[in-house]
């Protein structure tokens, strides 16, 4: 390889001349330095990115475990209220089922109508609302009977026949008829249809 | 689950329940002659219905639950019963006892005057009553349904017979069901 041959000038315009290999090796091109420093850059660019990247990654992952962790109190939260209201309901079935029993017993041998619907548990069941219509119907499926002003109470509905008045299984019938056709629906939706 | 009537019935059936509300039922005979049903009651029963309630309701949203004949007073008292029969041809008279081609009611009264049960007198010269909503039972007296529970038989009606003998749900089998 050929020396390469660097002239220099002193201040008083001396000139000397000498080999440059040796700064080949020592000193950066400027080129080179030059890719250093966007080596460098990139690198500096990339680390920042993956930084970045990593710092929302771990963020999306804490959100995530915060949603997890919300979503896990959610649905505790609903189980425990549909544990307190299957408890309600048992306990809305077993209530109704003691004063159903105490009225039917009690009022059986009278034939005043006044008597009937105005015993303590015929009204106490009224009191109960609208989540004692299916108990009333599963009553009337079985036996027609006097729960027609109860079930008019409690709804706001009168879907029996003038020209039935009295007879007990035709009201039962239109009452059955009315809780198959808008009768759970409006107890779904907990709205007057 | 069963329903709560549904549970009753089969108590009472397997106890085969008799009436135990009528502390006079005893002093005569008497005869379980249906199942219980809540269907009719003695008022219709008497007036020779079997398929709806019968009942004077005052009160408009009341009503439909009970038939009454139409124009007739709904006031929960002697004379609007005494008017309803009138409409069945019925007529007030004095004697329950059983007379050759005269049909006979009875209606029953508590301490306050307010109708509570009524009875039909069978040729044979026994009643029937429809105990509410239990059975309905042939009786020998109107006595033996006398009591706390209906009171006391207070007016007669009568009428020339119309129902031919006795239906075959009322007519007398062999023996008693309790005495």
């Amino acid at each position: 390889m050929a020396a390469r041959i660097k002239v220099e000038y002193t201040a008083e315009g001396i000139a000397t001349a000498k080999e440059a290999w040796a700064d080949e090796f020592t000193k950066p091109d400027k080129v080179e330095d030059e890719k250093l420093r966007a080596y460098q850059e990139y690198v500096r660019h990339i680390a920042d990115y993956y930084e970045r990247r990593m710092a929302q990654v771990v963020n999306h992952a804490r959100k995530l475990g915060e949603q997890a962790v919300m979503l896990q109190q959610q649905a505790d939260a609903r189980e425990q209220e549909q544990a307190r209201i299957r408890e309600e309901e048992c306990n809305l079935e077993r209530e109704f089922r003691a004063l159903a029993e105490a009225w039917y017993t009690e009022t059986m041998p009278l034939s005043s109508y006044v008597d009937k619907v105005l015993h303590p548990a015929y009204l106490r069941i009224i009191g109960l609302g609208r989540n004692v219509v299916p108990f009333i119907m599963d009553e009337l499926r079985d036996m027609p009977h006097d729960w027609f002003l109860a079930l008019r109470a409690i709804t706001g509905k009168d879907p029996v026949n003038p020209e039935d008045a009295g007879n007990l299984s035709k009201m039962a019938e239109s009452w059955l008829h009315w809780w198959e056709q808008e009768g759970r629906q409006w107890l779904a939706q907990g709205t007057r249809l | 689950m069963p329903s709560v009537i549904g549970s009753i019935l089969e108590k009472l059936q397997a106890a085969k329940d008799l009436p135990q509300e009528f502390e006079n039922l005893l002093t005569g005979t008497f005869e379980v002659k249906s199942p219980w049903t809540a269907v009719y009651n003695c008022i219709a029963f008497a007036a020779g219905e079997d398929h709806r309630k019968w009942w004077p309701i005052p009160q408009e949203y009341a009503r439909q639950d009970r038939y009454w004949p139409e124009g007739v007073s709904r006031k929960e008292e002697v004379k609007s019963f005494i008017a309803a029969f009138q409409t069945l041809g019925y007529e007030p008279c004095e004697s329950p006892e059983l007379e050759e081609g005269i049909e006979k009611v009875a209606l029953y009264v508590n301490s306050k005057d307010v109708p509570t049960h009524m009875a039909r007198q069978l040729p044979n010269g026994k009643w029937i009553s429809k105990l509410g909503d239990k059975q309905d039972i042939t009786h020998d007296s109107l006595h033996q349904v006398e009591g706390k529970t209906y009171g006391t038989a207070r007016q007669i009606l009568c009428r020339p017979r119309q129902i031919e003998g006795a239906k075959p749900s009322e007519q007398e089998s062999e023996g008693r069901a309790s005495s």
